[in-house]
């Protein structure tokens, strides 16, 4: 009997030796695939058309309404002539800054606006 | 027979074909057009580069205050309206035309901001009819926009109008 005992080394497919190499591009792939999709949803959504945080609305960023602590009135309770009154206050309050804005109007596009058919050359469109 | 109604089949299909080409190419734009869009469209596109940053403070600004109006004013009203066993009938009918509304102003603005980018985004030197029939579609989306707008006001409008009278009747009765 002989004291040392011989330890064969196991074979390794070729898989098997880039086990670690595979697991990392595998993970890459599905990060890949994962952000495509988030993307995806991002932009058909709608998010990503009132995501003011992305590159070229640094300059309006700052205007955006900040109001977090818009007042909710509660739902429950009675309906008295006070309540009503303070229902209209909050509601007309609200409904002054949605009613008869000028927002969207056609002029900003207009030709008179862009001049785009203009003979000589546009100096400035800005609406 | 059959190869005289595939012949006329195929004639029908490159005479519809050519039409549509033509009324999607502006047939409208001469030479000099041409011309004119290719040496102001950059500067075209700088504008809309300004309309486009000022459109989309304007939908998060009014997005924001349409939001509040609906879920945190019309919807516990219409809520309390009901437990007070009142004719909710009206405010609850314009409430469900202004959430309609609503989403209906989402998806016009998301296909007007779409179209008003791809203007920008153009290489409008090389693609000057493209670019012209870009900009004339942004026009028509943003015009739906705007009616949206107008209609969302309306009803917001409307909405007061209702709780007013609402409050006569309540009045009415004590």
């Amino acid at each position: 009997m002989q004291g040392s005992e011989t330890k064969e080394e196991p074979i390794l497919t070729r898989w098997q030796q880039h086990r670690f190499l595979v697991m990392i591009a595998g993970a890459i792939v599905v990060a890949c695939f994962l952000v495509s999709v988030a993307l995806g949803l991002y932009n058909s959504s709608g998010a990503a058309q009132v995501d003011l945080s992305r590159p070229g609305y640094e300059a309006i960023r700052n205007q955006a309404n900040q109001d977090q602590s818009s007042k909710s009135f509660d739902a429950t309770g009675t309906l008295d002539d006070a309540t009503f009154k303070s229902f209209q206050d909050l509601y007309n309050a609200r409904a002054a800054k949605v009613v008869d804005v000028a927002s969207f109007d056609d002029a900003a596009l207009s030709e008179d606006s862009l001049q785009l058919m203009n003979p000589a050359s546009v100096t400035d469109g800005s609406n | 027979m059959r190869n005289l109604v595939i012949g006329l089949l195929l004639v029908g299909l490159v005479c519809g074909g050519s039409v549509a080409y033509a009324e999607d190419t502006a047939v409208t734009l001469t030479d000099s057009d041409l011309a004119r869009i290719r040496l102001n469209c950059t500067a075209v596109q700088t504008s809309l580069g300004r309309i486009h940053e000022s459109d989309a403070l304007a939908r998060v600004n009014l997005g924001q205050q349409y939001e509040t109006i609906s879920t945190k004013l019309m919807a516990p009203f219409n809520s309390r309206v009901a437990l007070n066993r009142l004719d909710g009938v009206a405010v609850t009918q314009t409430t469900v035309e202004f959430n309609n509304k609503l989403d209906e102003f989402r998806t016009l603005y998301q296909q007007y901001e779409q179209t008003l980018l791809r203007a920008i985004q153009l290489k409008c030197t090389d693609q000057p009819v493209t670019f012209y029939d870009t900009l004339n579609l942004a026009r028509t989306h943003r015009a739906a926009v705007r009616e949206a707008v107008v209609s969302l006001g309306g009803l917001v409008k409307q909405y007061g109008t209702e709780v007013q009278t609402l409050r006569d009747s309540v009045k009415g009765k004590n």
